[in-house]
């Protein structure tokens, strides 16, 4: 008996606590200072954020009690959201690697020949990679409680915001787990991971705040919104409701709303947690099985003889007809064989499929139904979709960018170009001049979205209309701007880092902090010029969609609009033009400099291997 | 000389890969460069195809000075890693059209020249082939081709042979000797040892990152060459032999081996048909008298220290 419970506590033991791959990172992991700094700027903008909120909701107040738990309570709801934000931003970096690591390190096979079982692989693997998440979020604890001191804020309220951004965390690690150890995923998926969490978490969101999906019973909340039925399955709607900022109904008054439904109205917030828990548990049980599954690899499943039936898989050697090479060979490189990689090829052509017939639909629509849904909501449908279709055209440019000359090293290839007459200038334009050319059909989406309403306005549509022929040039001559500033970022970074998860992550969190600051510091400064706003929006992308697809954002009417709106059309122009300016200045001299740092940084790299 | 280090040295922070190489190909020879693991070949051979720059001491390649002129050099050469970089996605035409296109040879030219190499590399039938989908043996075929695409004048290969197997091993060699033939440098580095014997006219042995051997291969058999060693059996009564033979005159030491008596006679000793003599007068029936032949892995052997870095 005491063998069998010795055996039992040494199992356990070995399962979580003393997991020799969980002491690994623990011991090692803690001590690097990459994550030293993460951690220190994550508490950073924690406490930054709760500082200001403070400081600036104690000066509002009255100096009553009351006034002061009130803003302790406004400053708790965007600790909270910021927490949750930067969860969302963070648990994907550190749980992505995960995807590609087991099988790039050639120590997992190792690991698969040792008695440890696959459920303390598996829990081993993922408590590694949210150890750190974990940590992030206990050490912002002490913050939340500063909010405590004024009152307002429950031990309750910290403890939910702390679950919920807990549980985002799991769930991404479970998922990125599930992929590694399955072996569906490569380098390329660690991209797809970042985009689906990113869409899920933004289109998700986007459809709550519409009331096409609210609970027609729910009460509503001081701004008129009301409760959305997908709020149980979003970490940022279900802390709304957290944060008292979205009222959900009690459960006594949604009776008649059947038995599973209401408990998602009543309490949104507790099903994510156990949602997400739950499906966490499911995928690291799946992962279970799959970890030894490679001992049977190459044996005939019912999916592989399916898949050899239909063509997909031919044995032995692969053949297809060459392409004609261009004259500059790297350039080609980029633009024609990373571009067709099967599930680049899809992502391209679903974009491509998909943004035109979304701007096809929602054509139809304003043509059909002009009366309600009218100029002003179609223009705010068309900078949403533009919006959304950059946003991926950004993101996509930036990982390909970024994979560019870590890949080569990763391949080996790179010592091969380099022994070859070409020259550094060479290479880094030859690679820029590819990006761009794979990435201009991608720009051709959203600009044909808005070409279609330009000539649909020119020729049927009197009055302000929906998009006019210029905005289609400046979107057009702005989008190229940006990319190229995006490809040359991430081909800059690719060039500093040895590995490609590591270029993508950082390319990728460096792009999307600056949009997201940029947009958020430039728009404040726009919105306090009235028309003239114009001329400055087309300095950061997305104040630049939102300008030139829909002017009236600068305005206060239709009227308004109408009235200044051949000004705002020339101004328009004129920032365009001064903007593409600005950037082509900047990607010049990043451009200048990488081929100035190209021989050196290549060569500290050999001398430090 | 087509190819000339004068006190090349390089260092990896305090690791000394390099000290003061002094190194001397002519053109046409085909020098093999052998060593241990970690004794400074590949970066020797990474410095002459420009890839590292020496910390001290000059390389120069057909008489232009490595770091200085480098982009000058690298039309000149073609460097064959130990690995092969593969361009996923990318056919072996495609493969070739893009470094021939790398080597500014454009239009009908890098028609005519992939298709010559293609050839000359027997390949033509994996045209279509996709690079990462080849055999090791294929793609180490289809780095050589892709080195030729510009007609270099050195050839830099570095571990050619390794990781194929025997039937690839012997295609390669047979494809090398006929570059060999075509009059042009090679610098092969291997641990092939009697692959090199075969194919190389100089050879160089390097340990520590120092030169300890540079020559023709009868030079360094000669050098490696210590005494006259006999292997002589007998069919019974081995031990009463070996007393026998270690009283007899020139003989320096008698051991046990592999079977055999092994007899080391003394340096001014080379004839050894006495020692046959001696044995037939005493009534040894003798199965085997041969003297013990000096190859490239015994000259390896011999003159390494088997010291790693």
């Amino acid at each position: 008996m005491q063998v069998a419970l010795t055996r039992l506590w040494l199992w356990f033991w070995h399962l979580l606590m003393g997991n020799p791959i969980l002491v690994r990172v623990v011991q090692g992991a803690s001590k690097r200072p990459r994550h030293l700094w993460l951690r220190f700027t994550y508490l950073a903008v924690l406490l930054l954020v709760v500082l200001i909120a403070l400081s600036s909701q104690i000066q509002t107040a009255g100096g009553s009690l009351a006034d002061l738990a009130k803003g302790a309570s406004m400053t708790f709801k965007w600790a909270s959201m910021t927490q949750l934000a930067l969860m969302c931003f963070l648990a994907p970096i550190f749980t992505a690697g995960a995807i590609t690591q087991e099988r790039d390190a050639q120590t997992f096979n190792i690991l698969l020949s040792t008695p440890l079982s696959n459920a303390q692989i598996v829990f081993g693997s993922l408590m590694s990679r949210l150890y750190f998440v974990i940590m992030l979020l206990l050490a912002g604890l002490p913050i939340f409680l500063i909010t405590m001191v004024y009152g307002g804020v429950t031990a309750s309220q910290i403890i939910e915001s702390f679950i919920i951004a807990g549980s985002t965390a799991v769930l991404t690690g479970s998922l990125a787990i599930a992929i590694a150890m399955v072996r569906v995923g490569t380098r390329r998926t660690i991209f797809s991971f970042y985009l689906m969490i990113g869409l899920y978490l933004l289109v998700l969101y986007a459809l709550g705040r519409w009331s096409g999906t609210w609970f027609a019973d729910a009460p509503e909340s001081i701004d008129g919104r009301k409760l959305s039925w997908l709020a149980a399955l979003h970490p940022f709607l279900c802390l709304e409701v957290a944060l008292n900022q979205i009222p959900a109904p009690e459960l006594g008054e949604i009776a008649s709303v059947g038995s599973p439904a209401k408990y998602f109205l009543a309490y949104p917030q507790r099903v994510y947690v156990v949602l997400t828990l739950g499906l966490s548990f499911v995928l690291t049980v799946l992962s279970m099985f799959f970890v030894r599954r490679g001992a049977k690899e190459g044996e005939r499943t019912f999916f592989s003889a399916l898949a050899a039936k239909l063509g997909r898989i031919p044995a032995g050697e692969r053949t297809r007809s060459p392409r004609r090479v261009w004259k500059n060979p790297v350039a080609w490189r980029e633009a024609a064989t990373r571009a067709s990689a099967a599930t680049r090829g899809l992502l391209r052509y679903s974009l491509l499929c998909g943004g035109v017939a979304a701007a096809v639909i929602l054509l139809v629509f304003y043509i059909r139904d002009k009366a309600t849904f009218g100029a002003a909501g179609a223009r705010e449908w068309l900078s949403a979709l533009v919006m959304i279709e950059f946003g991926v055209v950004l993101l996509v440019s930036t990982n390909t960018a970024a994979t560019a000359m870590t890949k080569e090293k990763e391949a080996n290839t790179l010592d091969l170009l380099l022994t070859t007459p070409l020259t550094s200038r060479y290479i880094v334009w030859g690679k820029l001049r590819g990006l761009v050319s794979f990435t201009v059909p991608l720009i051709a989406v959203p600009v044909f979205s808005v070409l279609l309403f330009a000539v649909y306005d020119l020729f049927f549509t009197t009055g302000v209309g929906v998009a006019h022929l210029e905005s289609v040039l400046e979107l057009a001559a702005l989008m190229l701007a940006f990319t190229a500033w995006t490809c040359m970022l991430g081909l800059q970074i690719s060039l500093r880092s040895r590995k490609t998860v590591q270029a993508v992550m950082v390319s990728l969190g460096l792009v999307i902090v600056i949009c997201m600051a940029a947009t958020g510091i430039w728009w404040k400064i726009i919105a306090t010029f009235g028309a003239a706003g114009a001329a400055l929006a087309p300095f950061t992308p997305f104040t630049a969609i939102t300008v030139i697809c829909d002017p009236s954002v600068l305005f206060e009417s239709e009227t308004a609009l109408a009235k200044d709106l051949n000004l705002v059309r020339g101004l328009s122009l004129i920032g365009s033009a001064l903007a593409v300016g600005m950037i082509c200045l900047i990607v010049a001299a990043m451009y200048k400099a990488m081929v100035r740092n190209f021989d050196m940084t290549l060569r500290k790299q050999t001398a430090s291997n | 000389m087509i190819v000339q280090t004068i006190n090349l040295t390089k260092r990896y922070g305090k690791l000394v890969a390099l000290n003061n190489l002094q190194l001397e190909i002519e053109e046409g020879e085909c020098f093999g460069y052998i060593g241990p693991n970690g004794a400074g070949k590949t970066t020797t051979i990474r410095i002459l195809a420009t890839l590292l720059q020496p910390t001290w001491g000059e390389a120069r390649v057909c008489d232009r000075v490595i770091g200085y002129e480098s982009r000058k050099i690298r039309p000149l050469i073609g460097y064959v890693p130990d690995f092969f970089g593969a361009y996923e996605d990318m056919v072996v035409q495609e493969y070739l059209e893009f470094f021939a296109s790398a080597y500014n040879i454009i239009g009908k030219q890098r028609t005519r020249v992939v298709g010559d190499v293609l050839e000359l590399t027997d390949l033509v039938g994996k045209r279509d082939a996709l690079v990462d989908s080849l055999s090791r043996g294929m793609q180490q075929r289809l780095s050589v081709a892709r080195v030729l695409l510009h007609d270099p004048r050195v050839l830099l290969l570095d571990e050619p042979a390794s990781g194929l197997d025997p039937r690839a091993r012997i295609e390669i060699r047979e494809l090398l000797k006929e570059l060999r033939n075509m009059g042009k440098t090679i610098i092969i580095s291997s641990h092939i040892l009697h692959e090199l014997a075969e194919l190389c006219t100089t050879v160089g042995i390097i340990e520590s990152g120092e030169l300890l051997f540079h020559g023709t291969l009868s030079e360094i058999l000669a050098r490696a060459k210590r005494g006259t060693r006999v292997h002589v059996r007998v069919t019974e009564q081995q031990d009463l032999a070996a007393l026998l033979l270690q009283r007899t005159r020139g003989v320096k030491s008698v051991a046990q081996g592999d079977g055999a008596l092994i007899v080391d006679l003394d340096s001014t000793t080379h004839d050894f048909s006495g020692l046959a003599k001696v044995l037939l007068n005493n009534n040894f029936r003798l199965c085997e008298l041969r003297e013990e032949e000096v190859n490239l892995e015994t000259a390896f052997m011999r003159l390494t220290k088997g010291i790693v870095q």
